[in-house]
């Protein structure tokens, strides 16, 4: 698949999972894919938050929700690939994901996570490393469909998350 | 096992996947089970509507009827697809999963992606059973050094013929061009069916004489991943990759005699089916069986091959074989070695397949040895067609990172060995795997550093520490370091824990790294007081970067 294409159907369906799972929680500010490090963002939401200005990288679909409680503005990151994911990826987005304290952090790939990362990944302590962000906060892993359009029900990881991204 | 000790079906069958294609994560009280699938579709075979005999591929697009006396040529369209990844899902799913729940309490998941599907059974709530699975192969943890376990020789007949089923679902694959030139009653094209077996050396003799001794099963051949099989003449070695032989091994049976097996994944049966009625259809005599083996005569021998002594290779096969039995007989098939002990002079019989020859073996074995050379000869001298240029074609960046690694493969054994003070040895490991590295390439290494088993990551330069056990990476990087490769790093580091990680480029650090790890220090941490290091190597020197 086409990597825009790709992206673009990933800035849909994070969209529509926001507003579906965060709808009593918190107001869906804006999913878009930044065109520049989100520190160079012209953007005002981010702009209201902490230490954005050491935020030099580019997720490829970006999520701003407003918590309703408190009015704080938290982050959703998304990465995507067109290839297996190697831990490369995984390690890229632990990063930012802890740089920014995301509420959410996602990497998506058409074809899984490869091979020997799945195995990998598969050992609980490898997989809390290499996953976990902070506290209870664990980066999900999913795979996309091609022929259905949709999140693979089989592809994510943690297994613990299966329920909240499919369901 | 149920309470008088035996095995129940459900276990036998789960024994069968785990010999195939398992892992056992002895943290986490689980089972992971992989079913291999590289081809999204696999295509059936196809017969010819005029005369019924096989239709194969033709050079010009479609099918051709092998029938010399009618070459009906038909569309390839005629053939059944079957999805891999979908039908082992399914498979999975609604067969297997419900199935093995009627024996094992576990909790069962499926992850993976095009290429591999992978069955994680979860015993955390039932650790009893997990070591009781665990110790039929004790103290191996992964399939490519499993054993079939000892203790389904006295199972039952339905138990045996469970772990026969488990095994084809995940080591069994029946493809279309696995057949053989032969010529039955009532047409051509014999079909096999065989194992995979991937790394484990001694899993194919022991499946071999294991459905001998069980089944009286007849097996065709054995394809060992060895140089002396896979590449007889030298041909790759000259001509395309020098270790093209270094690939699984394939055990070949035919699959009318396999009636009393079944696959589970349905895509694998379907095929089996195809492939089984073809051959009940065409009718074949000759059971084909390898056993006993062919005799090796002056025409049958091969040229040496330098990849013969290759640390991949286990010591007892690490040698020379003209056929594929001799193989079979240096990894203990008891079939051979009954053999050899009622044979005349079971030295000259290990070299020749013959029982009843009794002549003076340094003789014979010096005449085959002229031979040998004579045709090592000719494959070396033999003009070849001029190499096509590869298309993997290295860039500029990946040149200019590769002349790092050699500089700080020599900076790093000594950067370790005095921090340490203790011998240290660093190895340029970015061309593969680290766990490969250390399988083929140091074998004294991986009997110390074992854990690194399952590492299957590639960092460009490894230091191993060999008294405390530790390794130590370096990450080389030709453009300025940012977030994305101090990310990448890490990655490795989550995983191995190395007791040091460097990042090192020829070029400075981005001013947006060093801000945000003055800001943040924290994201270079990677483990309990455990940081990387940031560097850079110029004019051949490194140079650690203070945050």
């Amino acid at each position: 698949m086409d990597k825009n294409i790709f992206t673009n159907k990933l800035k849909n369906w994070l969209n529509n999972f926001l507003n579906i799972k965060f709808s009593e929680t918190h107001e869906v500010v804006s999913v878009l894919i930044p065109e520049t490090s989100l520190a160079k963002m012209n953007n005002e939401a981010i702009k209201q938050i902490a230490n954005y200005s050491t935020w030099e990288f580019k997720p490829d679909v970006l999520g701003i929700l407003k918590n309703k409680k408190n009015s704080r503005l938290e982050l959703v990151l998304l990465n995507r690939s067109t290839s297996a994911l190697s831990l490369k990826e995984l390690g890229e987005m632990n990063c930012y994901a802890k740089l920014t304290g995301a509420l959410l952090a996602f990497v998506a790939s058409t074809n899984g996570v490869s091979n020997e990362v799945n195995i990998l990944l598969l050992e609980d302590k490898i997989r809390q490393r290499v996953l976990s962000y902070g506290e209870g906060q664990d980066i999900i892993v999913v795979g996309w469909d091609e022929k259905n359009d949709q999140i693979s029900e089989d592809s994510v990881i943690p297994f613990s998350k299966k329920d909240f991204i499919v369901n | 096992m149920a309470e008088n000790n035996t095995i129940i079906p459900e276990e036998a069958y789960l024994l069968g996947l785990i010999t195939g294609r398992g892992h056992f994560f002895m943290d986490s009280f689980s089972i992971a089970i992989e079913f291999s699938h590289t081809n999204e579709f696999i295509a059936g075979i196809a017969h010819c509507p005029k005369c019924g005999w096989l239709a194969t591929d033709n050079k010009n697009g479609g099918l051709k009827c092998k029938n010399p006396e009618c070459g009906h040529v038909l569309d390839s369209s005629v053939k059944k697809t079957y999805n891999q990844p979908l039908s082992t899902v399914e498979s999975l799913k609604n067969v297997i999963v419900p199935f093995l729940k009627t024996g094992i309490n576990a909790e069962f998941d499926i992850t993976g992606n095009k290429s591999m599907t992978i069955l994680v059974i979860d015993l955390k709530n039932d650790k009893d059973k997990f070591k009781d699975i665990t110790r039929f192969f004790s103290p191996d943890t992964s399939f490519d050094r499993f054993h079939i376990p000892k203790e389904l020789e006295t199972a039952t007949k339905e138990a045996k013929i469970e772990f026969v089923n488990g095994l084809l679902d995940t080591s069994g694959f029946a493809n279309a061009g696995g057949w053989l030139n032969r010529d039955g009653k009532n047409g051509h094209g014999r079909m096999r069916v065989y194992y995979q077996i991937v790394r484990n050396w001694h899993l194919p003799v022991e499946i071999d004489n294991f459905m001998r001794s069980q089944f009286n099963l007849p097996i065709h051949t054995i394809d060992w991943g060895h140089p002396n099989i896979r590449d007889g003449n030298l041909n790759d070695f000259y001509e395309t990759n020098p270790t093209s032989w270094g690939r699984e091994h394939q055990i070949k049976f035919f699959p009318e005699y396999y009636g009393d097996f079944k696959f589970r994944i349905s895509s694998k049966q379907s095929m089996f089916d195809e492939l089984k009625a073809h051959n009940l259809g065409v009718k074949f005599d000759n059971i084909d069986d390898w056993f006993p083996p062919s005799k090796i005569t002056n025409g049958k021998l091969k040229a040496y091959h330098p990849g013969e002594n290759d640390l991949r290779i286990p010591e007892s096969a690490r040698r020379h074989f003209d056929a594929f039995w001799q193989i079979n007989l240096a990894m203990g098939c008891k079939y051979l070695q009954g053999l050899q002990s009622k044979s005349k002079n079971p030295d000259l019989f290990a070299i020749t397949g013959d029982i009843e020859l009794d002549e003076d073996f340094s003789k014979i074995q010096a005449e085959f040895d002229i031979i040998r050379n004579e045709l090592t000869e000719n494959a070396t001298n033999k003009i070849r067609p001029e190499k096509a240029p590869s298309t993997k074609r290295k860039t500029e960046k990946e040149m200019a990172e590769q002349a790092m690694y050699e500089p700080l493969t020599v900076f790093f054994t000594d950067y370790l060995s005095k921090k340490y003070s203790e011998p240290a040895d660093a190895f340029d490991t970015s061309a593969g795997n680290l766990n490969l590295f250390l399988k083929n390439r140091n074998r004294e290494l991986l009997d110390v550093f074992d854990y690194c088993d399952k590492y299957r990551i590639k960092p460009d330069v490894v230091g191993f520490l060999e008294k405390q056990k530790a390794l130590a990476f370096i990450e080389a990087k030709i453009t300025p370091l940012d977030l994305k490769s101090l990310g990448q790093l890490m990655g490795y580091c989550f995983v191995a824990q190395p007791i040091e990680a460097i990042l090192i480029s020829t070029k400075e650090p981005s001013l947006s790294l060093i801000k945000v790890l003055k800001a943040r220090p924290d994201l270079l941490q990677y483990a309990e007081g455990r940081m990387i290091q940031l560097a850079t190597l110029q004019n051949g020197k490194v140079n650690f970067i203070n945050i």
